[in-house]
């Protein structure tokens, strides 16, 4: 489980503006322009922007278990 | 097929990282950096978790470690639990060129034996800068060139004893890059290393326990992996410590404050 310490200051590595976490296992990039997401497996969330690239054009609602 | 793995690979695996100067240099980065209780430090490029979870323990700080290996981050979990501080150290992985955290948020940022490695180090200074609150410092333990040019043998022993990308820069070089990213109070000491004393801190540094879980993960590693048996091969057959080694190759604390 991610701690809401650590969520409240994670910024997106791309473009530093705020992450949301959703369906428990993605951090989400808040800002609409850059759509980045990161996955959180085994607990551990991969803050990189190659990883972010990859989920651009998928929908937060398709987002499946990473 | 899957790419060679690399040196990181390896010690991610086996669990063990180091940085030149040991134990005995990160107390004297931690000082130089003023950490000490209630601050909030971010340890770039922690590898398997000793420095923050030595800095959670003894300064009782909370401590976010990240690193670019997941294999890494996952040993650092691990280690975290095992030491009793999981409530205070956080992991991420990430990259120390591009941070994903807020501006301004830790008292302290350190690295050890990390900024010698990314392509652009300037671009990692200043990401170490950026999350860093106003008053706070920055503070690198990075390889050194202490005379430069090196010659051949002593390059490749720094590659195969830090890491085959590594890059050492000049003592100017380093703290060029600290002066790049606006840093103030500029701190520059530089050490020869002492190939027996590197030994004893690695000791020191993970205890005797510690040392045989590592030498445990070592032997299966190399049962398991054709990869690993290979890269012992090569590092056999890169010989002995140069003789001329301490007169070019070192490291350096380098501390600026924003």
């Amino acid at each position: 489980m991610i701690s809401d310490d650590l969520l409240a200051i994670l910024a997106c590595p791309a473009c530093k503006v705020k992450v949301e976490l959703v369906k428990d296992t993605w951090l989400v990039c808040t800002n609409d322009e850059c759509r980045r997401k990161y996955p959180i497996r085994d607990g551990i969330p991969i803050m990189l922007i190659e990883e972010g690239d990859k989920y651009v054009d998928v929908a937060v609602e398709d987002l499946g278990t990473p | 097929m899957d790419k060679e793995p690399t040196f990181f690979d390896f010690a991610a695996e086996v669990g063990l990282t180091k940085h030149l100067g040991g134990l005995g240099a990160t107390e004297e980065l931690i000082e130089l950096c003023h950490i000490g209780e209630g601050k909030y430090v971010l340890d770039v490029g922690c590898g398997a978790g000793v420095t923050p979870c030595f800095i959670a323990k003894r300064y009782g700080c909370r401590v976010v470690g990240v690193d670019i290996s997941e294999g890494m981050i996952e040993r650092s979990k691990e280690r975290a639990k095992r030491e009793g501080v999981a409530d205070r150290v956080e992991f991420r992985v990430a990259d120390a060129q591009d941070l994903p955290f807020e501006d301004d948020l830790f008292d302290a940022v350190i690295t050890e034996s990390v900024t010698a490695f990314p392509e652009d180090k300037q671009r990692a200074v200043n990401e170490y800068a950026r999350v860093t609150k106003p008053g706070g410092y920055i503070g690198l333990n990075e390889s050194t060139w202490l005379k430069v040019p090196p010659p051949p043998e002593v390059v490749a022993w720094a590659s195969q004893e830090v890491g085959a990308s590594v890059k050492p820069l000049t003592s100017d070089a380093w703290a060029g890059l600290l002066e790049g990213a606006a840093l103030r109070e500029v701190i520059v000491r530089t050490y020869e290393i002492n190939t027996q004393n590197e030994a004893r801190g690695v000791l020191r540094r993970y205890g005797c326990r510690g040392m045989l879980g590592v030498l445990g993960r070592i032997l299966s590693l190399y049962a398991r992996s054709p990869a690993y048996r290979r890269f012992v091969k090569e590092v056999r057959e890169g010989g002995l410590t140069p003789e001329n080694l301490d007169e070019y190759f070192g490291y350096g604390l380098y501390v600026g404050r924003k």
